[in-house]
């Protein structure tokens, strides 16, 4: 019975979030120009890369993959880590109190209401990815299915990275240098900029032990071909660093809020 | 306007620029915890980017005819265009933009001052460009002497120079017109992410690879082509185009105008938020 309550409040946290966002629509649609405008400039460097040097990339290919990477990365804010930066507004302006003495879980409601305020991006972003599948992919369901699966565990590894660099906010005040370190990392390592194969070996084996390529690389990559040892070691990946982020995201919150001081409590 | 009145209007502009200066020193030095976390933000940016470059120019000998110390050159330029943007003009656009929409700009427009004057000059970054940029452009520094095998002239030199002075007032303009987007639409941020978008690079594409007919136009909207592509075209001597030089000169001036003509545009537009 307490669950079901709980999942009400957070359902309607999800609704009040997207009608927030409904205030602000010329921001979002530049938002999503902006972006849009960034991943055609991937393309042509990508495509420039291609035809003066000597690797070569089918066109088709280089937009699906960048479209499906960078769509992924926003999708689970994988690379602005937005959620981060609500996390440490909150702390810094001493607003999370309010959220602190309800029965609920903090962190949750917040992300519910934060998924709420993001949800034009969301349909945006499944919007790009589609459009990705549209222009090339050679795959059958199974590869649909690792798909949603390596999103899924993406999802859940970002969700924890935003709440472990939100996190921060409770010791330093402003963690805005903590979240753009981060943000650059993924950039590079996640494959939104440069697909991972560019690196060499023994580097691109360490890479993929990160959290970071199924951010971006592996929904990237899932589009072509058959199911390599790269999307498996990816995928496992992404499962093992899912539980571990969240583990220590939530660790570290609870951490945060026992040394947490605000006006008024 | 007799002589008496453009020293007072000279006068006043140079007491705006140096109260702003020393404002916005102060403002930075405030904030220790803030520079420091900005500065390790901006060295890991760039270490990583030379990642990407270097990873990249593993697999290849030239992108767009450029070897890898060319490319550095251009990253080189780039790196100094982000830290001048954000040293000089940015902030205040941003600032602008805000202003608009908390009603803050109000306090301004009552104020017996050169406004458009004060809005462009609000914030000058000083530290930024002593805390920020040089230590992080270490690394890029490092691997340009150890990769150095280029003949750069003084021509090229002062041709280069003058191409970054010039883009930046074309990218300052470009990014202040966009903003005053604000004015009709009442909000900013938007318009904040889309004026960044444009005007700096996140792909280093050279000039030469971008297409033919793009060249000559394409930095109308997107100013990086000026500011940097170009920038690193005429330095490398790659470009020696004096009719688009004078193309881009003449950009440079038009847009100073119609960034004078949209400004008061936008005023006489502007329904202030607090009253």
């Amino acid at each position: 019975m307490y669950n079901l309550a709980m999942l009400k409040i957070y359902r309607e946290s999800v609704a009040a979030g997207f009608v927030q966002v409904t205030n602000y629509r010329s921001e979002i649609w530049l938002a999503i120009l902006a972006k849009v405008f960034q991943v055609f400039l991937l393309i042509l460097f990508w495509s420039v890369v291609s035809k003066t040097s000597q690797i070569k990339f089918e066109i088709g290919e280089l937009i699906s993959y960048f479209f499906i990477a960078n769509a992924v990365q926003v999708l689970v804010d994988g690379e602005a880590l937005r959620f981060a930066r609500l996390l440490t507004e909150e702390i810094k302006n001493g607003t999370v109190s309010s959220y602190l003495l309800r029965p609920i879980n903090a962190p949750v409601f917040l992300y519910t209401r934060f998924l709420g305020n993001q949800g034009l991006i969301i349909i945006i972003s499944l919007a790009l990815t589609v459009f990705g599948f549209f222009v090339y992919f050679q795959g059958n369901l199974i590869k649909i299915l690792l798909f949603i699966l390596t999103v899924f565990f993406a999802l859940l590894s970002a969700f924890g990275l935003n709440l472990i660099v939100g996190s921060f906010s409770f010791w330093t005040t402003e963690s805005k240098g903590i979240k753009h370190v981060v943000s650059h990392v993924i950039r590079i390592f996640g494959g939104s900029l440069i697909p991972i194969t560019f690196f060499p070996d023994r580097i691109k084996l360490l890479i993929l032990a990160t959290p970071f390529p199924s951010f971006a690389y592996i929904p990237g990559i899932l589009i072509r071909g058959g199911i390599t040892s790269e999307i498996v070691f990816g995928i496992f990946s992404a499962f093992v660093w899912s539980f571990l982020l969240l583990f220590f995201g939530f660790w570290l919150w609870k951490k945060g809020v026992k040394q947490y001081e605000s006006v008024g409590i | 306007m007799n002589l008496s009145e453009f020293k007072e209007g000279v006068f006043i502009r140079w007491k705006i620029v140096k109260a702003n200066t020393m404002y916005s020193l102060q403002e930075s030095v405030a904030y220790t915890a803030n520079n420091w976390g900005s500065l390790a933000s901006t060295f890991i940016f760039m270490v990583t980017f030379l990642i990407f470059v270097t990873a990249i120019y593993g697999n290849v000998k030239s992108i767009a005819g450029y070897s890898y110390s060319e490319m550095l050159v251009f990253v080189f330029i780039a790196q100094v265009n982000y830290y001048l943007t954000w040293g000089f003009s940015l902030p205040n656009v941003v600032k602008l933009g805000r202003g608009v929409k908390t009603g803050e700009l109000d306090m301004y427009l009552t104020k017996p001052i050169p406004h458009l004057w004060f809005v462009t000059f609000r914030k000058i970054d000083l530290a930024l460009l002593f805390s920020n940029a040089f230590p992080s452009l270490i690394p890029l520094i490092y691997l340009l002497i150890k990769n150095y095998n280029l003949q750069i002239g003084f021509g090229n030199f002062i041709l280069g120079v003058t191409m970054i002075i010039f883009g930046q007032i074309f990218l300052h303009c470009f990014q202040f017109i966009l903003l005053l987007g604000a004015f009709w639409s009442g909000e900013a941020r938007g318009f904040e992410l889309l004026a960044y978008q444009l005007g700096n690079y996140n792909e280093p594409i050279p000039f030469e690879g971008y297409p033919a007919n793009f060249r000559n136009w394409g930095f109308v909207i997107l100013p990086v082509i000026f500011h940097t592509a170009l920038t690193a075209s005429y330095l490398l001597g790659k470009t020696a185009n004096l009719s688009l030089f004078l193309l881009v000169l003449g950009a440079t001036i038009i847009a100073l105008l119609v960034k004078n003509f949209v400004w008061k545009l936008a005023l006489r537009q502007y329904s202030s938020a607090s009253s």
